[in-house]
Parts: structure tokens; sequence; C-alpha cells
């Protein structure tokens, strides 16, 4: 065999490998069609290098006439494969990227994802904004206080502004790049919010300021509360101050009332001079209602509660609310009422409160239909008190009602829906109600007008007391121990008691009152009553003093008298170990009658 | 003396050769080194047949059969090269 003989086998051998090979090679590599033209182009020369080898062994074949235009061949084959093998790279490079961005945006959007639930799980709106004031984003609670604005002006989509608004947290954030806060009021199609804005600004690789993110917290129920708590104490400082007002002019009017009633008893025999105190008396006796009324809005204290028929209170206290208005009350009251137990003057207000409520409703004028009727209440009505007898007192007007959006939040204290209303008169109301252990309901719809129910349980035992006829003083013989701060109180007990037929000692103090009891029991000479003042400022009060004049003598008879006619004490003075009570200011008529219902003197006589 | 058809040949090699350089300048394609070896080698063995027309004879037609021979080695190791890593790593799948 010679070298060429040798290189034709060899290349025989490679070719027919090489072919071989390719049906190894799998079909994603190059692809089905590069495959095929590597195929041919290896073919063409395995062919021409089989037809060497046989020409070397002196057989001619069948390819020997061909072999010239044969080997043309490879070269476009090759030249194909190449071309295909290329294109199917591409291709699989801009797959092998496209999955690559397919995967990075799955990622993004998971990341985003993630975020958002992050963004809406946090409760507070979340906005970004470009430095030219254009909303990039917005979390699904930014959207839904805000509404969707992606994309626009946040002064123009927000504001209705066209330019950005005045101290801009976000725009301030731009300047400094520093974190600002700002809070504002904004008006949104579910009405005014107060929102507290909290702006960063977003800085880029380069360290500027190219956007601004605001968090966005809804303050409105916080600020409400803090309104309301501010009004609230704003009250209670009026209230102490209503209060401490009403207690000192209280024991003015004591001095007042108590000296007109003195001096009409002095002036019996003169008509024009007992007419005249009369009507200053009238007037002093108003202002004791005045007073009481502030007294209880002031402290809303435990009411001092007697049994009695209301008719009269509804009555006197309906037509005292309406002085001068074009409203008049039609009264159907019934004669058959239930005897309730309550406070005159917490009730008094609850039906001016009611009464004044209904003359607003009707600026036009109208009618006010009050009644009173014996209710029997079976279980079952939640809208109503427990079961059981209630005296119910209905307000019906002839107003423009009351929407029913508004019903269900009337009682609520600082609720109004007039202009410049304080939103107390039902609140007050329904609490003074409820403290009597009774309900109040409310019937409207817009037109048709409003009725308003009190229910009050009927009281299990009698009325307490025959109404005081002003014009009886009972006399009386003993000693009585009068204590109060007031000098001129105390001048005025001491006249009225004197007049009564009382031998009077006189005390400025709880102590020196105890003092006294105590000497006057050592020397056996005991008083027949005391009276002690409630409140005595800097000093020991009557609270104390009653209890240590009880230690001494448990039987002791101690009336206890205060400018604070609802004060718990007053108004359970059984309980403090008080034989009765004496609310200033009190006449002579009243004191007497006191004195002669805890004394029980035989020689207690009436006195025209 | 030249014949028509390996003039023609040399011809389409000569573009052929043109493109592969471009390619193989490109790295456009992975993995077929071996294969541009063995066109060269072919391309190398047309020029030879070409010129054993012309002078020494006898050399160049030596030389063009093993520029044949060394065209199958480098096919045939190219072919394997990409067949046995292939089975490597993801098993072997016949056409």
């Amino acid at each position: 065999m010679n070298l060429i003989a040798f290189f034709d086998l060899l290349a025989t051998v490679g070719f027919g490998i090489a072919v071989l090979a390719v049906f190894f090679i799998r079909r994603d590599y190059f692809g089905l069609q590069s495959r095929i033209l590597l195929l041919l182009s290896l073919s063409v020369y395995l062919l021409v290098s089989i037809s060497n080898v046989l020409e070397h062994a002196d057989i001619t074949g069948y390819f020997d006439r061909f072999e010239d235009y044969l080997e043309i061949l490879f070269m476009p084959f090759f030249l194909f494969f190449l071309f295909s093998v290329s294109a199917k790279f591409n291709l699989d490079k801009r797959l092998a990227a496209e999955d690559a961005l397919r995967s990075a945006l799955d990622k993004a959007e998971a990341e985003h994802s993630k975020l958002e639930a992050i963004l809406a799980a946090i409760g507070d709106g979340i906005s970004i904004q470009d430095r030219n004031f254009k909303v990039l984003y917005q979390n699904k609670v930014h959207k839904e206080m805000a509404g969707d604005h992606a994309g626009k002006l946040c002064y123009e989509a927000y504001e209705q502004s066209s330019e950005p608004c005045p101290g801009c947290p976000v725009e301030a954030s731009f300047l400094d790049s520093k974190v600002h806060k700002a809070e504002r009021r904004a008006t949104r199609h579910k009405g005014t919010l107060y929102v507290e804005i909290t702006a960063s600004p977003i800085i880029n690789q380069k360290g500027e300021v190219y956007a601004g993110i605001e968090v966005v917290r809804d303050v409105t129920n916080r600020k409400r509360m803090t309104d309301e708590i501010l009004k609230a104490q704003k009250l209670e400082s009026i209230g102490l101050l209503a209060g401490g007002i009403a207690h000192d002019f209280n024991n003015l009017l004591a001095a007042v009332l108590g000296n007109i009633s003195l001096a009409k008893t002095y002036a019996a025999s003169d008509n024009k001079v007992t007419a005249k105190l009369e009507a200053a008396e009238k007037a002093s006796l108003r202002g004791r209602e005045l007073t009481r009324q502030l007294l209880t809005f002031s402290k809303g204290g435990s009411p001092v509660k007697k049994v009695m028929d209301i008719n009269r209170l509804v009555r006197e206290s309906s037509i005292f609310s309406l002085p001068t208005s074009r409203v008049k009350c039609v009264f159907v009251l019934s004669e058959e009422l239930w005897p309730v137990e309550v406070d005159p003057s917490q009730l008094s207000q609850v039906v001016n409160n009611l009464v004044i409520n209904a003359d607003q409703a009707m600026p036009e004028g109208g009618l006010i239909h009050v009644s009173t009727e014996n209710v029997l209440l079976s279980p079952g009505n939640s809208t109503l008190p427990a079961s059981g007898k209630y005296v119910c007192v209905s307000f019906t007007d002839q107003g423009q009602g009351i929407a029913a959006g508004h019903l269900p939040r009337i009682f609520d204290p600082f609720y109004s829906t007039k202009a410049g209303g304080t939103g107390l008169g039902l609140a007050t109301a329904f609490s003074i109600i409820k403290n009597h252990g009774g309900h109040i309901t409310v019937e409207s719809s817009p037109g048709s007008g409003a009725k308003f129910q009190v229910f009050l349980p009927a009281a299990p035992k009698g009325i307490d007391e025959l109404p005081v006829q002003d014009e009886e003083v009972y006399t009386g013989e003993g000693r009585i121990l009068f204590m109060d701060d007031d000098e001129a109180v105390r001048i005025l007990a001491q006249d009225m008691l004197q007049h009564l037929g009382y031998n009077i000692v006189l005390a400025s103090n709880g102590m020196e009152a105890v003092n006294i009891y105590k000497a006057a029991m050592e020397e056996n000479n005991p008083f027949d009553a005391v009276i002690l003042d409630l409140e005595v400022p800097g000093g020991m009060g009557g609270s104390e003093a009653g209890k240590k004049i009880l230690t001494i003598n448990p039987a002791a008879k101690i009336l206890v008298s205060s400018g604070y006619s609802n004060d718990s004490v007053m108004a359970n003075s059984g309980k403090y170990g008080f034989s009765g009570i004496i609310p200033k200011p009190y006449k002579i008529q009243e004191l007497g009658s006191k004195l002669h219902e805890h004394l029980g003197n035989p020689l207690s006589q009436k006195s025209f | 003396m030249f014949q028509e058809s390996e003039l023609i040949n040399l011809c389409v090699s000569l573009i052929t050769l043109v493109i592969v350089v471009s390619a193989i300048r490109k790295h456009e394609l992975p993995g077929v080194a071996l294969f541009y070896a063995g066109f060269c080698c072919i391309f190398a063995a047309t020029v030879f047949t070409v010129l054993e027309g012309v002078l020494w004879n006898e050399l160049f037609n030596t030389l063009e059969h093993f520029c044949y021979a060394l065209g199958g080695i480098s096919f045939a190791a190219g072919c394997l090269k990409i067949a046995v890593k292939q089975i490597k790593l993801q098993g072997k799948d016949v056409l």
C-alpha cells in the first residue's frame, strides 16, 4: 500500500466515523435541519474517499464519473450547515434571554405582589410622586381614600389646585431631602377627612432626589376624639364654674328669700308691702329654680327623688319653656296617672329640653301635643325598658322631622344637626331619664314631625307629701344648733328660728358645731335639732360634723342644708345618718315645716 | 492542466472560506472549532488539487490526499466530541 492509499483509507474511516457520530448528536443541539446538512456534507467526502480507496484497488465505481462534481457539493452543504447552526444558536440564545427575562419578570412580579401586600397591610395610604408631582404609585388604601389618580398631578387630582399646595410636605422633602410631616383637612367623596401626611424623599444612587413618598394616615377619629375630650374638659370646667357660682348664688338667695319670707311675716297686715314682698319672693323662687337647673347641668348629680304626680310639673315646665314662642302646647294629661319617683328639677329640665327641641323644629309655629298616660309594658319589646308599670310622657311636634340617618345618634353627647347647637340637650335628657331607671324613645320620619316618649317607672308607694302651703308657718319650741360658714345665712337663720319660737346657737364651721354640741351634752342641756351646712370651704363640713355628733349622740336629729341640692349626700341623706334635708335657699315657711316634721313638736301650731 | 470542475470547486471554496473566517472571527458558533479545522483541510485539498495539475504533481497529489485524511479525522473528532459530551450530560437520543 502506498502513502496516498493509506491517506484515502484514513479519510474514509474518519468521514465514516463522523457520519456515524452525527446520529448520536442530540436533535436539539444543532436542530434537525443542521444535522441533515452536516450529514450530507460529510457523506460527500465519505463517498469521494471510498471512491479513491476503490480506485487504488483497481476497482472503478459508479461515483468516479461524478467525483469532481460531488466535491463541489460539499461547500454549499457545509455553508448551509453553518447558517443553520448559526440560526439555531441565535434562536437558542434569544429563547434563553427570553426565559431569563421572563424569569426576572416573574420574580419582579412576585416581589411587587409581596410589596403590594405589605403596603396594603400597613393600613395607611401610600403614594409616590415624581419631582413634577405626578402620581407614580398609590396603594389600595390610598386609592380608597383619594381615588385612583395614577399618572395625574397630585395637587390637581387631590386638591383641584393648579399649583402645588402651600406647605406641601412632599415639596419640602424635595428641597432638603428630609422627612416632613403635616396635618391636613381633606374633602373626599366619603366626607371630610383629617389626615396626617409623612413625606420622605426617594434618593437615587447619585444622591439625587428623584421622587417622594407620602404616607397618609386617616386621623379623623383621633381628631374627633381629641375634640370631644377638649369639649368635655371645657364643659367640665364650665360645669365646675357654674356649680361654684350656683352654690354661692344659692347662699345669696338663701339670705334674700329668707329675709323676704321673714319680712312677709312682719308685714302681714300691710297688703301693699306684702304684695311687693310676694313679687320679690316669686322672682327669688325663679332664681332658685334656675340655680338648681344649673347645678343639674354642671354636676349631673344624683336625683333628689320624691314620689309625685308629674302632670302639674309637665304642664308648668312645658309652658315655662315657651314664654314668647309662636308654638303652643296642647295637653292631654291622664287624670288617673300613677305617681312616679322623680327629681322634680331634673324632670323639669327634661321637659324643657324636649319642648325647646320641638319648638326649634317648628320655626313657623305649630302645636306640640303633650300627653301623659299609664302604660303596662310586657316583656319582649327590646326597644322599650323592662316590663312593668310605667308612666309615659309624650311630646309630638309638627316639625320637619328627623332624617333616618340622624336618629341613632341624636342622644349622643355633642351630636347636633342645628347650627350652633351644643348637642347637650337631648344627651342630658337621656342621662337624666336613665338615672331615674326610665327610657326615652324617638319616632320620626322627614316631613312628619317627631315624637319623643319618656317612660318613667311607676312608684310602688303613694305620693310622699302634700304640696307645701306657702302661707303656713309652723312655730315650735326647742334648742337648735345652726352651723353655716356664711354670716348672712347665720344671721337670717337666727332671725327666722327666733321668729318661729326656737332658741338658736350659731356655729361657723363643723368643728365649732361639734364642740358646742359636745359641751351642751356634757352640761345636760342637749339640742333638739342640729342644722348643718354641707359645704364649708377650708373647714369641717356638715357631713363629717354630722358623723361626729352622731358618735356623741346617736339619737341626734340632724338636718343637712346645702346650695348643692343635687349632691349625693343630699340625695341619700338617710345613708349618712341625717334625719332630713333643707335645700338652700329656703323660706321661713319651709324651715318651720321641716323642723315641725322632724321634731314632731306638740307645741307647734299653724300661724297665718 | 486545469480542469473546469476543479476551478469551480476552488471558487465556491473561496466564497465559503470568507464566510467561515468571518464566523470564526465573530466566535458565533461554540463547539464547532474542529469542524472549521476539517473545512480548512478540505479547502487546502481543493487548492492542492488545482496545483497538482500545474507543477509537482506527485507532491501536491500526496498533500491533497493527506488533507482529505486530516479533514476526515477532524470531522470525526468534532462529531465524536459533541456526541460523547451530550451522551455524558443527557444520555443518548438517536435520530
